[in-house]
Parts: structure tokens; sequence; C-alpha cells
């Protein structure tokens, strides 16, 4: 028997359609990310004493973040990939019955990927912004990682480094790659394997 | 020099505070009560100046100019200035006039110190 749709999935993606119809693109996009930043206050604290055993709650799915997005694989230099990327069903759900996604999508992802104050403090867009999702996924990664997670007793951040679309492009964030001082061809390599691609800094 | 501006407007008489925010909703620049959280704020005035922008464009084929919110207690005014939105928050004495003239006239300023 076939699986029933989850119209919740195809309602959601309707809403932020709607969203940037009402609002126009840029105030869709800055209440993606106010919504995904409200929602990362509502995770439990967590602290790991240090990197490996940060992994090995990734491994046991106990850790904040693969419970919000699934399980990531642990690279040099702590850079993480997503072999799925949370939205995939979603995306699925809405193509399987409309025929493809809503060609409002494309101004939210170009504006996310356009610089701005909040998104220079979560370190997220900057190119690595492939849909509108991203502009969710990438806050909420960010925002749970900085108020939620400490390791060996410090503060984390995320660095989005890349994103991959479900067509294969490949979406870079070169201000964040730089700035991490990883090689922008290491992440496209990453990405070969992967939909998204992220590095953790312990702050200091 | 904008923080200056802000403090310019709240000395007009009724004004309570002033903000600059950007279109995704964050504060930039704000002179408010303690009691006014500046990030709901932001919010609040990028969602109601989208809705306000595309009303306006749909319905008059042209740019938002204002959008004022008004109850018996108090007043809030937000207009777009460049790729920013301007917020100024009222109690019910405010004189909107002069408000609206002020701002009329320090459009250019607040653009050039932003």
């Amino acid at each position: 028997m076939a699986d029933i749709l989850d119209i919740s999935h195809v309602f959601f993606l309707e809403t932020i359609k709607s969203s940037k119809k009402i609002m126009g693109a840029p105030v869709a996009t800055g209440q993606l990310i106010r919504k995904a930043m409200a929602m990362s206050d509502k995770i439990p604290e967590v602290k790991y004493n240090n990197m490996d055993e940060y992994e090995k709650s990734v491994k046991e799915k106990t850790n904040p973040l693969t419970q919000l997005e699934g399980e990531s694989i642990r690279h040099e230099g702590d850079i993480f990939t997503l072999s799925k990327c949370p939205f995939a069903q979603s995306i699925k759900s809405y193509i399987d019955l409309f025929g493809g996604l809503p060609e409002d999508y494309k101004e939210i992802t170009e504006d996310f990927n356009k610089t701005s104050t909040i998104k220079d403090h979560l370190h997220v867009g900057e190119g690595a912004g492939v849909s509108p999702f991203c502009a969710i996924h990438q806050p909420l990664r960010s925002s749970v990682a900085s108020k939620k997670i400490k390791i060996g007793g410090k503060s984390i951040e995320v660095y989005q480094l890349g994103c991959k679309s479900g067509s294969g492009y490949k979406g870079f964030a070169e201000k964040w790659i730089e700035k991490t001082g990883i090689s922008k061809e290491k992440v496209d390599e990453l990405l070969d394997n992967a939909m998204c691609c992220y590095c953790i800094r312990i702050k200091e | 020099m904008v923080k200056r501006i802000l403090n310019e407007f709240t000395k007009i008489n009724g004004v309570t505070g002033a903000m600059i925010s950007g279109f995704d909703g964050w504060p930039i620049e704000s002179v408010l009560r303690s009691d006014i959280n500046d990030e709901y704020l932001a919010g609040t005035a990028a969602t109601l100046y989208g809705i306000s922008s595309t009303t306006s464009k749909e319905f008059f084929g042209d740019e938002l100019d204002q959008t004022l919110i008004e109850s018996d207690k108090g007043k809030i005014l937000i207009a777009p200035i460049k790729e920013l939105i301007f917020v100024v928050v009222m109690d019910r004495t405010a004189n909107l006039g002069k408000l609206r003239y002020k701002l009329r006239q320090e459009k250019e300023r607040i653009a050039a110190a932003i």
C-alpha cells in the first residue's frame, strides 16, 4: 500500500509561498530566520567534555542537532556533513503533488544569501542557501549550537560552509569558508557525497 | 549619528521611542523604554511593513510611504528608508503631524546616517 501524503509537509511549503507573496521576500526570509531562532530556545541545554564526546552523542542520536537534522558525519578539522536534507521528505511530497517547487522560492533563497546583521551573527547564508529551507535549517542549527551546546565548558559556533540542492547545484559560503580557513576545494569534495556542510568552532 | 537622530525624535511631544531595524526584523539601533522588547518590535514592524508594502503596490501601484497603528493608548508609525525600517512609538498625546513633518524633513539625513 502506498504511503499516505502528510498534508502538513505540503501545507508548510504553501505557507512559505504565501508569506512571500503577502510580505515580500526580505520580510518572509527574516520571519523564517526568526522563527528558527525562537524554536532553538525550546531545546534543552547539553554539555560535552570534548569534541569526541560530542561526536559520540551524534552517533548515539542524543545530540540535539542530530535530533533535529539527522546523523552528521565528522571529518578532519571538525567539519560535519549531512547525507540527507532534513526537509527532503517535504520537498519530495510537494514535488510529487505539484510537479515542482513554487517560483517564489527563488527570491527567498536569493535574499537568504545576502549579507545582514543576523546572518553575520549566525554565520549562515552568504551563498550557502540553495532553497528557502536553508533559511530555516541553517539558523536553527547555528542558534541551537551557540545557545544550547557547550564543549569543555565553552560555547560553540557553527559556520555554514556549503549546501547542495536536490538538482545537484552546490552553494558555497565563501565568507565563512575564508573565515574558518577551510579550503573551498575541500568543501566541494565533501559535498560530492553530502547535502549540507558546516564546521564547529569552540569559542575561546 | 543614528542614535543621535533617534534621540531627536524622542524629544517630540508624545514620542516614547524610535528604532531602526532591517527588513529581516532584526533591530539595528533603538532608543526605547526598558519595558519594550526591541527584537519583538523589530519583528512586528518588519511583518507590518511587508504586508503594507505589498498592499500599497497592489492597490496603488506605488511604494509604501508609511504605515500607522493607532489605538486610544498610543500609535506606532512605520516608514521604510532605503532597505531599512524606521519605527516610532508614541503615546496618545503625540502630535502626528509634527512627527510626519520631521520624518519627511529628516529622511535624507537618516538615510545618509545609515
